[in-house]
């Protein structure tokens, strides 16, 4: 049981895991320090339903790097990109600014160069254009420049069948 | 009886109370839950727009359209974007334009890109016809003349209803134009895209304070013009002084600065300043002032290898050039060697007009206040490094990317040369372009696209 006075916050995660972790660090996450105003001073834990605990590991671990001024060593690489979609939509829940930013350049890092057939596959994305759709859009990126595409054109012939 | 009726009362306070603040807690569980179903249904294409437009703003501009073309939902993000011109994309590196190449017998217009080192052929015919010309460009716009437009003069100070071509922005992008006046009182030419040899705006055509100069080709005489002006207006040659001759502008906070030349020896005399913005507020014709006399006393005072080189087949370029940011004007010299096959580039000097006690007067610099200036025989473009995303080779400041499109001599084929002078090592070197044949008179110019 937290009591007014302790700098501990408890954060209880979508699959039932507490977390006890600084009020600073609580502060980082606008939306749980939104709550902490809303209610009492003697709040007793405090609910993050769309965030997991191994969202919160990489949360702590993050945090921990930022106060000792290391925040460039953190790194989301080992995630894959359903994993870094669901830290993303999480820290986005939490309105966690200097992490958000981080996780969306990581996206758009992943997204640099890459063809949009390699995007739609390796993102998970259907695409729902009709031919004719697909096939006006493309004349009409003509000014793009895309430089080196780093996956060949995928499912190219097929769209413009 | 009372005291019961107060107990009573504030019993049902606190437990109305109470109740308040249950369903509250109640209330923002479900909302929770809520938006975990939803977000849990969320694939990349459906994730948040909000976050979608985060993602954007950190593409460069060949990422930011291959976003647009992944999904429905992805392509409206995108769209709300250039509708609202926000977010935009990373800004980058100008393209070279090549104009009027020579491809299977076919005349195309390319662009050539410092990043990957590839030419484009935009499908979409870039400039239809031999009608239409590219005289200068800024900010994603070009800056156009179309030969064919048949706008006859209404003016009566011109007997002779002659064709005169149009002249106006472009941005081939959105295919969006601003028209400049078209009425020019000079006689009627055969060649009006030779009319001028260069063309500067100070700003895109959106900008309230856009103004356009251009340089006459061989005759000297400058014309300068608003968007909405009805005629552009001309500045000739004071008492058409032989040592005053316009060889460059440049366009600076609402003043035109002029390099005059002797006409034979091309000798640069002076720059000279024209108060084009005062003109238009006082309605009368802008006046010469001189900044700074005795310009070549002062280049050769500061270089005194130039005089040795001139007798060694070598040619001296100059080019005018600013910095809107620091508000600075930098006056180029290129030294160019004709001795052997091709011509090499020797030298880049470059100096900035400084005040020393008041007096304005050349001093030569070593760096750019961390810019690129990207040059041509056409523009001049300074661009501060730090606002380009790219590698770091690329992008650092203090560089000079130089195009020219040198002149058929015997020895030498046209050819468009790009090199790149780096002003901290003093190093020059030569950016090879996939071997582009050239169609009769080819120009080159930088030119950065925006998307709206």
């Amino acid at each position: 049981m937290a009591s007014s006075s302790s700098n501990l916050i408890s954060l209880k995660t979508s699959d039932g895991t507490v977390f006890k972790v600084e009020r600073a660090l609580a502060k980082t996450m606008k939306t749980v320090q939104a709550i902490i105003e809303e209610a009492d001073a003697n709040i007793y834990m405090i609910p993050i339903h769309n965030v997991f605990s191994h969202h919160m590991d990489m949360i702590i671990d993050y945090y921990k790097l930022s106060v000792a001024g290391k925040s460039k060593e953190f790194s989301v690489e080992k995630l894959d990109n359903d994993e870094l979609k669901d830290f993303l939509l999480a820290v986005h829940y939490l309105n966690m600014e200097d992490l958000f930013e981080v996780l969306t350049q990581a996206v758009a890092d992943r997204l640099e160069k890459k063809s949009v057939g390699y995007v739609r596959k390796y993102f998970g994305i259907e695409n729902d254009f009709t031919p004719e759709e697909y096939a006006a859009i493309r004349k009409k990126n003509d000014w793009a420049f895309k430089g080196d595409d780093i996956e060949p054109e995928e499912d190219e012939e097929k769209q413009e069948e | 009886m009372k005291h019961w009726v107060f107990f009573a009362a504030s019993f049902m306070v606190l437990l109305s109370g109470c109740c308040c603040k249950f369903t509250k807690k109640r209330e923002m569980k479900k909302r929770d839950e809520q938006v975990s179903k939803d977000e849990k249904q969320r694939n990349w294409s459906k994730i948040p727009t909000q976050i979608l437009e985060l993602i954007l703003s950190r593409l460069s501009r060949a990422d930011f359209y291959r976003f647009g073309e992944v999904c429905t939902s992805w392509r409206h993000v995108f769209k709300q974007s250039i509708i609202y011109r926000s977010p935009s994309p990373l800004p980058s590196m100008p393209l070279l334009l090549l104009y009027r190449l020579h491809l299977f017998n076919d005349i195309k217009t390319g662009l050539f890109s410092l990043i990957d080192r590839k030419m484009y052929f935009p499908r979409i015919p870039f400039f239809q016809g031999s009608n239409l010309h590219c005289l200068g460009s800024i900010n994603g716009w070009l800056i156009m003349i179309d030969t064919n437009a048949t706008r006859l003069s209404s003016s009566s100070s011109n007997s002779n209803h002659h064709r005169f071509p149009s002249f106006f922005f472009w941005n081939p992008i959105p295919n969006a134009r601003v028209m400049l006046p078209s009425r020019i009182n000079i006689p009627y030419r055969a060649n009006w895209y030779k009319l001028f040899s260069k063309l500067k705006a100070s700003s895109g055509p959106d900008s309230p304070d856009c103004l356009v100069a251009a340089l006459f080709t061989g005759q000297h005489n400058i014309a300068f013009c608003r968007p909405h002006d009805e005629s552009w207006n001309i500045i000739y040659v004071e008492n058409n002084n032989p040592n005053a001759v316009f060889a460059d502008i440049e366009l600076l906070y609402g003043k035109c600065y002029v390099l005059t030349e002797t006409l034979n020896y091309r000798n640069i005399t002076s720059i000279l300043v024209y108060d084009l913005q005062e003109s238009y507020s006082s309605s009368s014709p802008p006046k010469a002032k001189v900044l700074i006399s005795q310009l070549h006393q002062q280049v050769e005072y500061n270089s005194p290898n130039i005089r040795d080189l001139i007798f060694q087949n070598h040619q001296l370029f100059f080019y005018l050039a600013s910095d809107s940011i620091s508000g600075i004007l930098y006056l180029i010299l290129i030294i160019v060697d004709y001795n052997n096959v091709h011509p090499i580039e020797r030298e880049f000097i470059v100096y900035k007009v400084d005040n020393f006690n008041n007096v304005p007067m050349l001093v030569r610099v070593m760096d750019l206040n961390g810019g690129i200036l990207f040059l041509s025989h056409r523009d001049s473009k300074i661009v501060p490094s730090s606002t380009l995303t790219g590698h770091e080779d690329l992008i650092r400041g203090n560089n000079i990317y130089y195009a020219h499109v040198y002149p058929y001599t015997e020895n030498c084929p046209l050819m468009p040369r790009i090199v790149k002078f780096c002003m901290t090592s003093g190093r020059i070197n030569h950016i090879p372009l996939p071997n582009p044949e050239l169609g009769s008179e080819p120009t080159c110019l930088w030119f950065n696209p925006t998307i709206w």
